[in-house]
């Protein structure tokens, strides 16, 4: 037997690759997988999150309010107490000219907060904070922002919102294999820029809503856009220029007072009338911290 | 501001795999120098499969040879890995991370044969295993183990 020692060819086990164009190539095909899955994803789920039935919202709200979970904001004292009550009844006489889906009941919550804002979360559950009380001149300015929010719970936008939040984690938790902790920290993270996008159509749809029933409670339309001119005016305190439109949920306020305008006009509202003064359990709650 | 967190988290990943890249390539290449050096040095030592010897008179004394190795990929290519999977094909950065592994396996079997003065390795075998399987996100990293049986001539 003879044996000769053979020199290990290169180039047939180990191929030669361009390791940065790979790298390039792939991960652009990745975002674009992503993105598109991500996308189907969040619109299926947006739009089966509408159909899902108002019973099973107030479970899940109920499982979140009424366990003493952290989410319930408790008025702090008699005065809060008050606004919340004030507050619940401004809601009832606005959604009296609504259309809420069956089973579906509003309850508002005052919170002793300084921050200008108002949200709808699960199961008609609408949050109104101290300071955006202390910023509405009139009852009628505050009705807007209710009725806006109140659209949102009545267009099911919060369960669109959950249901299409939701697929999307499910995708990307599969699709990388990531825990669904991690996914669920990116997409619910402040760079969801999918999330703003599909928000901002809602958004007009509750503007039009809200002023329909501010409009259909007193008469006219008169000071509903004073909620939007408080946002202007404190964002010329604080930052010079409002960020490109599809960086933000909500529409432009500029453009929003400009479609509001458009939208009194053709509907043919009275855009002049006498504004009603706030509740006085509204009055005087302090904009402070 | 809470998206910084997010953002420091995406530099840090591209920081390790800038890092990587050039780490991962000198690293490798250095190997590779390595292994051609040794494997030419090493080559009056034949490593063969075949079973059984030629019978000779007087019988050769024998004895077990080995070399055992472990290697790990970097950052880079390891992403790149990953990404390979989502959409198949050859991935290239573990080609050379086994390349390098069995070959240098082979070469430290060889060492250990030198050091006992034989003349040749038969019916070398090789044993693979992947140290960070089963774990999530590990680093790639094989051990490899290569055995066979030294051929020591008689005085």
């Amino acid at each position: 037997m003879k044996i000769r020692h053979v020199k290990v060819p290169e180039g047939i086990n180990v191929s030669r690759h361009r390791p940065l164009a790979d790298l390039f190539v792939l991960t652009a095909g990745a975002v674009a997988l992503f993105a598109f899955v991500g996308m189907v994803a969040l619109l299926i789920g947006s739009y089966a999150g509408r159909y899902i039935p108002v019973s099973w919202e107030n479970a899940m709200a109920a499982a979140i309010f009424e366990t003493g979970g952290t989410a319930e904001p408790q008025p702090a004292d008699v005065t809060g107490l008050r606004a919340e009550a004030a507050l619940q009844a401004l809601a009832d006489k606005l959604a009296a000219n609504m259309e809420l889906p069956e089973g579906l009941r509003i309850t508002v919550h005052y919170l002793d907060d300084p921050e200008i804002n108002a949200f709808a979360t699960l199961g008609g559950h609408v949050i109104v904070l101290r300071g955006l009380i202390h910023r509405m001149p009139d009852e009628n300015a505050l009705a807007m922002v209710l009725g806006h929010e109140i659209a949102h719970a009545a267009n099911r936008d919060v369960m669109a919102n959950l249901g299409g939040t939701l697929l999307l984690q499910l995708a990307l938790a599969t699709l990388t294999g990531m825990s669904p902790e991690t996914a669920e920290g990116l997409v619910w993270g402040p760079n969801a820029l999918l999330l703003r996008r599909f928000g901002r159509d809602a958004e007009r749809r509750a503007d039009r809503d809200g002023l329909a029933a501010v409009a259909a409670t007193y008469g006219h339309v008169s000071g509903a856009d004073a909620f939007f001119r408080t946002l202007l005016e404190e964002m010329g305190k604080t930052v010079p220029e409002e960020g490109p439109e599809f960086l933000s949920t909500h529409p432009l306020t500029a453009g929003r007072i400009e479609d509001l305008a458009a939208l009194a006009t053709a509907q043919g509202w009275a855009t002049g009338g006498d504004p009603t003064p706030l509740p006085e359990a509204l009055r005087n709650l302090g904009g402070g911290p | 501001m809470e998206g910084f967190a997010e953002l420091w988290q995406v530099l840090f990943v591209i920081l390790l795999l800038v890092l990587a890249f050039f780490t991962g390539r000198i690293a490798e290449r250095r190997h590779y120098k390595s292994i051609f050096r040794r494997e030419d040095v090493l080559a009056d030592i034949p490593v063969i499969v075949a079973k059984t010897l030629p019978p000779a008179n007087p019988a050769p004394a024998t004895a077990l040879v080995r070399g055992n190795v472990v290697v790990s990929v970097d950052y880079f290519k390891r992403f790149l890995a990953r990404l390979r999977m989502i959409f198949g094909g050859r991935i290239h950065t573990y080609e050379s991370l086994l390349d390098r592994a069995r070959r240098e396996a082979i070469l430290r079997m060889q060492e250990e044969a030198r050091a006992l003065g034989a003349s040749m390795v038969f019916n070398m075998r090789f044993e693979t295993s992947s140290i960070s399987k089963g774990r999530r996100d590990a680093v790639g990293t094989v051990e490899v183990l290569a055995y066979g049986t030294a051929v020591i001539p008689n005085e």
